[in-house]
């Protein structure tokens, strides 16, 4: 099932003195349990594709479709939530431009209503810094998400202070987050993610704040918990290494404005874990290859 | 952390030891200081090296202080001026926040008032005492009228900053997960600016004594800085530096009250 459709997207930012082509006619997809990576030349719009996602900014021209086809009637159900969700998002959009405030009980998804749980249709963005709110003690700070969007039922408390024992932080959930290790944060932002049961994660160079040590670990850490917890990821970066190793599919783009360059598959399923995927006789070929992609387009550009 | 004093080191416990010590020392110089000030002051009036008359001393001080408190008159009018300083200091730094919140929240709003904020905020606000002695009177109103008028301008701005220095990428989370403006405000940008707010009550500490005091010059039949330009009228120095002495004491326990709040909120309220 596709997750996720980009059809010939674009986006255009403008300025008082110019105008930017960030994204020029982009298509690509996510199907679902796939770990997809996003690469391309620094600068080149890879950030704005996300925000696109989060529907923080709306495209130019083309279409970004989530969930199931519409004409696919298995999933009529996902797509009543989802345009209730829209309905709902639009109507708020709408208030907010106004300048009115919209009290939260008008905010209240009706989601609660269909499945104890949430929903599992939203999108979970992680920020390249873990932006922990240092104010707030570990099991707080997993619980925003669920606070934001009205969903602080039990059930999904629950399930996130399960995530917390899962993936080692129990002990830590009283602390706050300046008392613990850069990789432990990181997998707190993850958890935070996880606790909306969100469809899509979104990756934004989660790793570029770590340093090299670290990140190896992180990046085993990260893609086994989203493995188990059979989700659906997008990962944003600049690093080629880092995008062999975790994803299924990568999508290359060129420099800004980004284009599709090449969609190249990493054929490692079999391999579990992203730190022995980096020690596999393919990556370097693989390496190469996509670096090749990235830099022989940079030098005809130039 | 939570540690237990006998599984410290002999050298922790040095150490502990030594920062006592540091921290004693300290105290017994500010004493120290203090009391060599006095007492030089004492020694010169007592000596004819000033004119005790004009400079008082601390004896003199001492006996009107005793004179006033026993009359009650002191305890009258502190006990008024620090009334019109808390009502200023409350008014003035809750309006302030509020008036930062509409101008956070509404961006046409904040470039529509930008310039007017700055502009008062340059304006020396004793020179509107006469409009507001005019407008409110020469009682207590007018007295926290300027108390609030020279605190509210600073919080609007001060807070304003702070709100707008948020960090940007934790408000692109908190939208990323489909909060509204309202949800921001509550989840990230008041409690992040709690320390900001704190800083700001102690400015207004200040902020709110000015305007008392300087409100009282200018118009009052009541209040310490009524008393203090009494005395001056009738040359008694004594009775002002009296009053100068005990305003300290109040701004000093009423900054302390703020810190001791400012330590319980930044710990429990965030």
């Amino acid at each position: 099932m596709t997750i996720l459709k980009f059809d010939d997207v674009s986006k255009v930012f403008y300025s008082k003195t110019q105008q930017t082509t960030a994204v020029s006619h982009l298509s690509f997809e996510v199907n679902e349990g796939e770990f997809v990576a996003i690469i391309g030349p620094s600068g080149c719009g890879k950030t704005t594709i996300l925000s696109l996602v989060c529907k923080l900014i709306e495209p130019t021209g083309g279409k970004i479709t989530y969930g199931a086809n519409d004409s696919n009637a298995d999933c009529t159900k996902v797509n009543e939530t989802e345009n209730e969700e829209n309905s709902r998002k639009s109507e708020s959009n709408e208030a907010s431009k106004k300048g009115i405030k919209l009290p939260s009980f008008l905010r209240k998804t009706k989601h609660n209503k269909n499945s104890e749980r949430a929903s599992g249709n939203a999108v979970g963005y992680m920020l390249q810094r873990d932006q922990l709110f240092e104010w707030r003690t570990i099991e707080k700070n997993i619980v925003l998400g669920l606070e934001i969007q009205n969903k602080m039922t039990k059930e999904n408390i629950e399930y996130a202070s399960e995530l917390l024992k899962k993936y080692g932080l129990w002990e830590f959930r009283k602390h706050y987050p300046q008392e613990l290790s850069g990789g432990m944060r990181q997998r707190v932002a993850l958890i935070r993610t996880l606790a909306t049961n969100p469809g899509l994660l979104l990756l934004d160079e989660p790793f570029s704040a770590l340093d090299f040590q670290t990140r190896l670990e992180v990046c085993d850490d990260v893609y086994s918990i989203i493995k188990k917890e059979n989700k659906t990821a997008l990962l944003v970066t600049h690093d080629i290494s880092e995008a062999i190793s975790l994803a299924d599919k990568i999508i290359v783009l060129t420099k800004r404005p980004a284009t599709l360059l090449t969609i190249h598959d990493t054929n490692m399923s079999d391999i579990d874990t992203p730190l022995k995927r980096r020690q596999s006789p393919t990556f370097s070929t693989q390496f190469e290859q996509l670096h090749k992609y990235l830099h022989g387009e940079a030098y005809e550009k130039q | 952390m939570k540690n237990n004093k006998s599984t410290f080191t002999r050298e922790h416990l040095l150490y502990l030891k030594k920062l006592r010590t540091q921290k004693i020392a300290v105290h017994a110089t500010q004493i120290g200081v203090l009391i060599f000030f006095l007492g030089l002051w004492e020694l010169a009036a007592h000596l004819n090296w000033i004119d005790s008359f004009i400079m008082s001393c601390p004896s003199r001080i001492w006996a009107t202080l005793i004179e006033i408190s026993a009359g009650g008159t002191l305890w009258y009018h502190a006990g008024v001026s620090t009334l019109e300083t808390l009502a200023g200091f409350a008014i003035g730094t809750a309006l302030g926040y509020v008036i930062a919140v509409i101008l956070w929240w509404n961006n046409f709003l904040k470039d529509v008032f930008e310039p007017y904020v700055v502009v008062l905020n340059s304006l020396p606000k004793i020179a509107l005492g006469p409009i507001i002695i005019i407008w409110a009177g020469t009682g207590k109103a007018a007295i926290i009228t300027m108390a609030v008028l020279i605190s509210v301008v600073i919080t609007t701005i001060t807070m304003l900053n702070g709100f707008a220095e948020t960090d940007r990428e934790k408000a692109l989370l908190l939208r990323s997960m489909g909060a509204n403006r309202f949800q921001i405000f509550v989840k990230l940008v008041a409690p992040a600016n709690v320390p900001t707010l704190m800083a700001m009550l102690k400015i207004n500490v200040g902020m709110s004594w000015i305007g008392t005091i300087m409100g009282e010059y200018l118009a009052s039949k009541e209040g310490l800085g009524y008393l203090l330009v009494y005395g001056s009228q009738v040359f008694r120095l004594d009775l002002v530096m009296t009053c100068t002495i005990v305003l300290c004491a109040l701004a000093g326990i009423m900054y302390g009250l703020v810190s001791i709040l400012e330590k319980v909120v930044v710990k429990n309220f965030r």
